[in-house]
C-alpha cells in the first residue's frame, strides 16, 4: 500500500475508533460505577478486553499516521491497514461484551463466572475453610453486605443465584468444598439478618430455595470429586459432603424453630413467616435425596444423589445435625440409617413403637459386626467408631430432647397440619420414642454409667459426638451457629436415659431418678417443664440449676415426682 | 503411691481398683505428661471416670481430694503448637472435671448438694514463673490411705491454691438447650 493511502487510514482508523470510544464511554457512563465492587470496574475492563482494544486502537492510528508523515508505503501502510481492521473488531467485540455484561442473562452468567474464579483464588489459600476471612471473596461477600444493608432483595436474590448456579461445574474438589461453605454460609447469613436485622422476609423468599439447591448440587459435586476416581490422597468419601448437608439441615432446623419461636411474640411478623415458607420443604428435599431409595420419590437425571449416602459414617454425622433444633424429618432420617448401615431398608413403623435400632441390632449385632447385606465391615468399624449402637440412639435421643421447643408455642398460622409445628402430643412421643423403644439400658446401674460417660466425652473414648466433633473438625465448620455434644447438655442427656428406662422399665425408671443427683434432677425437670408438658410455667431460658437455685422448683422429693410424672405422660 | 516428677502411667492404672471402691482419694496431677501423652491422657481420663462415677452413684460417705494445675506450663519444649494443643487439652480437662463437680452436686458458691460425709474437692496450683518456686512444691501421685503424705496434707492446706468452683461458670445452665432465638441473637 502506498503512502499517499495511509493519509486515508489514519483519518478511517481514528474515526472508528472514537466512535467506539464514544459508545463504550456512554455505555460505561449510565451503568458502571467506579466504586462498585461487585464487579469491580477492573472485572468490567478485563472482560470487555478494553485494554486490548485501546492500544490496538492507539497504535492502528499513530502507524499510519507515521508511514504518512514519513511518505513510506510498503510493510509499514501494510501493517496499519491490518491494525485498523484489528482494532474495528476488538472495539466492537468490546463493546457487545460490554452490553452483554451489563444486563440480563450474560451479566449473570459474567458474575457467575466470576464468583467461580473468585472461588478458585480462596481455595488456592487451601484449608481451613473460612468464607468470611477469605479475601479473595471480599468482594462478593462485600456486595452481599451491601444488599442486606440497603434491602435489595433483587440484588441479594442475584447473589445466590450466581453462587448456586455454577455449582455442579466445578472442576476440582478444593474448588467445590469452597462453594459449598459459602452456600451453607449464606443460608445461614440471610437467615440471621432476616430474622435479627431489618432486612425484608422476602430476601428468605428469593434467597433461601436457591441457596439450599445449591448445596445440594454442590455437595454431590464435591462427591463425585473426592469419590471414586479421585487422587487417593483426596479420598473422602461423601462423610465431607455430608457435614455440609447437615449443617444446611441444622441451620433450616434453626432458621423454623427460630421465627417460630419469633411467632409467639408477634403473630403477624411477615418476615418469621417468609423464612418459614422459605425452607419449608429444604429439610425434606435433603433427606429425600441421601436416602439411597426413597419412599414416594422419583429422581430426574439431572438430580443430584442418584444413589443417595453410601457411608454409615456419613449418615450418621448428617442424621446427628438433623436431630439438632427440634428439625423435622429424623423419623425420615432413621429409616436413611437403617438402610445404609444394614443394606436392607427398614419396613416397621416407629409411630407404633416399631423400633429401627433394635431391628438395625438384630441385622448386624449391637457392635455392627455381623454381616447382613453388606459385607465391607465398614458398619462394624463405624458403630464401633461411636462406642456401640446403644450409644448412638442415646446421643441421638440427647440430642432431639436438647432442641424440642417450648410445647406451649401454637402453630404459624396455616401450618398447623405441618409436623414441624405440630401440637400434637402423639407426635412430640414419637420425637422421644423413635429411640426410646432401644431397650439399651438393662438397669439403673447402667444407665448412671452411659450418664457419666456421656456427660464427659473424654477425648480417649469413642462416641458418636466424639466421631461428629471430629468430622466436622476436619471438614470445617461453615457456620457461627456452635455445636454441642451431650456433655453440655446434661439435662437433656439426662431425659434420654430417663426415657429410655421409663419406657421399658418403669421401676428402674424411679430408681434411677432417684438415686439421680439434685443438680441433674433439677436441670432435667426445669427441660421437661419446658418441652414435655404444657402444665405449669416454663422456666426462664437463661435460670441455671445450681444447688441454691434449684430450691425454686419445689421440695427435692417433689421435684423428683414430677420429673418422673412428665415423663410417664408422655411415654404413655 | 507418690510418683515422683514424671508418673508412670501402668503404676496409676494398676491402682485404679482401688480408687473404685477406697473411701478417701487424693491425687496430685500436675506433671506435664497428663497433657501431652496418650498414655498418661488415657488414665487420667479413666481416672476421672472413676471418681465421677462414683460421685453420681455412691450415696455414702468418699472424699475426693485433687490438685491439678490452674494452666499448663509455658515451657514445653518450645514449640507453640505443641504450648497450643497442651493449653486445648487443659481447658477441657479442667471443663470436663468442673462440669463432673457441678452435676454430681459438689460444693461450689452457689451451694452443694452431695450427701453428708461426701466431698469432691477440686484445688488448682499456679505455677512460678519459669526460674522461680513460688508454688507449693508438691509431687504427683494417687493416695488411697485415710492420712496421705504430710507434704501432700501441707500443699492441700497452701492458700495459694485455688478452689474449682463448680458454679463459676454456667455451664449447667440450659440455655445451650433451649431457646434458638437466643443464639442467634449473640451472633451479631
Amino acid at each position: 500500500m502506498s503512502a499517499a493511502k495511509a493519509g486515508v487510514l489514519w483519518q478511517l482508523g481514528l474515526g472508528l475508533f472514537t466512535a467506539l470510544l464514544t459508545a463504550q464511554t456512554i455505555v460505561f457512563a449510565v451503568s458502571a460505577d467506579p466504586e462498585t465492587v461487585w464487579p469491580s470496574f477492573l472485572d468490567l475492563v478485563e472482560e470487555t478486553g478494553l485494554v486490548l482494544w485501546l492500544t490496538a486502537g492507539t497504535f492502528s492510528v499513530l502507524l499510519p499516521a507515521a508511514a504518512d508523515i514519513t511518505g513510506r508505503g510498503g510493510l509499514l501502510a501494510d501493517l496499519s491497514l491490518g491494525l485498523v481492521v484489528a482494532q474495528l473488531v476488538l472495539g466492537i467485540d468490546s463493546l457487545q461484551a460490554l452490553l452483554r455484561v451489563l444486563a440480563g442473562e450474560g451479566r449473570q452468567l459474567f458474575l457467575a463466572r466470576l464468583a467461580s474464579e473468585d472461588l478458585r483464588r480462596a481455595a488456592r489459600s487451601g484449608r481451613p475453610v473460612r468464607v468470611d476471612r477469605a479475601h479473595a471473596l471480599a468482594g462478593y461477600l462485600g456486595a452481599v453486605e451491601t444488599a442486606i444493608d440497603s434491602a435489595d432483595v433483587a440484588a441479594l436474590g442475584q447473589r445466590m443465584t450466581e453462587v448456586a448456579r455454577q455449582a455442579r461445574d466445578d472442576e476440582h474438589a478444593e474448588v467445590a468444598r469452597w462453594r459449598l461453605a459459602l452456600l451453607t454460609y449464606l443460608i445461614e447469613r440471610v437467615g440471621r439478618a432476616v430474622l435479627y436485622h431489618d432486612l425484608t422476609g422476602d430476601a428468605a423468599r428469593v434467597a433461601l430455595p436457591h441457596l439450599i439447591d445449591g448445596a445440594l448440587h454442590s455437595s454431590y459435586r464435591l462427591t463425585e470429586l473426592t469419590g471414586t476416581g479421585a487422587a487417593s490422597e483426596d479420598h473422602v468419601s461423601d462423610l465431607e459432603a455430608a457435614v455440609t448437608l447437615g449443617q444446611v439441615c441444622r441451620v433450616i432446623g434453626w432458621l423454623q424453630q427460630a421465627a417460630h419461636e419469633r411467632l409467639q411474640e408477634r403473630p403477624d411478623d411477615v418476615s418469621a413467616r417468609q423464612v418459614i415458607s422459605s425452607v419449608a420443604k429444604g429439610r425434606l428435599r435433603i433427606v429425600q435425596f441421601v436416602d439411597p431409595d426413597p419412599p414416594g420419590f422419583y429422581r430426574q437425571a439431572e438430580d443430584p444423589w442418584p444413589y443417595g449416602l453410601s457411608d454409615p459414617a456419613a449418615v450418621l454425622v448428617w442424621l446427628w445435625s438433623m436431630c439438632e433444633f427440634g428439625g423435622s424429618w429424623v423419623g425420615s432420617g432413621l429409616y436413611v440409617l437403617a438402610e445404609v448401615i444394614t443394606g436392607e431398608k427398614f419396613y416397621g413403623n416407629y409411630w407404633n413403637d416399631d423400633c429401627i435400632f433394635t431391628e438395625i441390632e438384630r441385622r448386624i449385632g449391637a457392635d455392627g459386626s455381623r454381616p447382613h447385606r453388606t459385607e465391607d465391615g465398614r458398619a462394624a468399624e463405624v458403630v464401633a467408631a461411636c462406642g456401640g449402637l446403644h450409644t448412638v440412639a442415646l446421643e441421638l435421643c440427647a440430642t432431639v430432647i436438647a432442641g424440642l421447643r417450648n410445647t406451649r408455642f401454637t402453630p404459624p398460622a396455616g401450618f398447623e397440619q405441618d409436623p414441624t409445628f405440630s401440637t400434637d402430643r402423639r407426635y412430640l412421643r414419637s420425637q422421644i420414642t423413635m429411640f426410646a423403644t432401644y431397650d439399651c439400658l438393662p438397669d439403673p446401674d447402667s444407665a448412671l454409667d452411659w450418664l457419666s460417660t456421656a456427660l464427659s466425652q473424654f477425648p480417649t473414648r469413642r462416641s458418636l459426638w466424639r466421631t461428629v466433633d471430629t468430622a466436622v473438625g476436619t471438614a470445617g465448620h461453615p457456620g457461627t451457629l456452635d455445636l454441642h455434644g451431650p456433655d453440655a447438655r446434661p439435662a437433656a442427656t439426662t431425659l434420654a436415659a430417663l426415657c429410655c428406662l421409663q419406657m421399658h422399665r418403669p421401676d428402674d425408671a424411679r430408681e434411677f431418678v432417684d438415686r439421680l443427683p439434685e443438680p441433674l434432677v433439677a436441670g432435667a425437670l426445669q427441660l421437661a417443664r419446658f418441652s414435655l408438658t404444657t402444665d405449669g410455667p416454663a422456666e426462664p431460658v437463661m435460670l441455671t440449676w445450681s444447688p441454691r437455685t434449684a430450691d425454686r422448683l419445689g421440695d427435692r422429693p417433689a421435684r423428683r415426682q414430677e420429673l418422673l410424672g412428665i415423663v410417664e405422660a408422655i411415654l404413655r | 503411691m507418690s510418683t515422683g516428677p514424671t508418673p508412670a502411667p501402668d503404676l496409676w492404672r494398676r491402682n485404679l481398683p482401688t480408687v473404685e471402691s477406697a473411701a478417701t482419694v487424693w491425687t496430685v496431677q500436675v506433671a506435664t505428661p497428663w497433657l501431652t501423652d496418650p498414655d498418661h491422657q488415657r488414665v487420667r481420663d479413666d481416672l476421672d471416670l472413676v471418681l465421677f462415677r462414683r460421685a453420681l452413684k455412691e450415696q455414702t460417705g468418699f472424699c475426693f481430694r485433687r490438685v491439678l494445675l490452674y494452666d499448663p506450663p509455658s515451657d514445653l519444649g518450645g514449640a507453640p503448637d505443641r504450648y497450643a494443643a497442651a493449653q486445648a487439652d487443659h481447658a477441657a480437662w479442667i471443663g470436663r472435671v468442673r462440669r463432673h463437680l457441678a452435676a454430681s452436686g459438689a460444693e461450689g458458691s452457689a451451694g452443694g448438694s452431695l450427701p453428708e460425709g461426701c466431698e469432691y474437692t477440686v484445688r488448682l496450683l499456679i505455677l512460678g514463673r519459669a526460674g522461680t518456686r513460688t508454688a507449693p512444691a508438691v509431687e504427683d501421685g494417687l493416695w488411697t490411705e485415710q492420712t496421705p503424705p504430710a507434704d501432700v496434707q501441707a500443699a492441700w492446706s497452701d492458700p495459694r491454691l485455688i478452689p474449682l468452683d463448680p458454679h463459676e461458670e454456667s455451664i449447667i445452665g440450659p440455655h445451650r438447650d433451649r431457646n434458638p432465638l437466643w443464639q442467634g441473637a449473640f451472633l451479631g
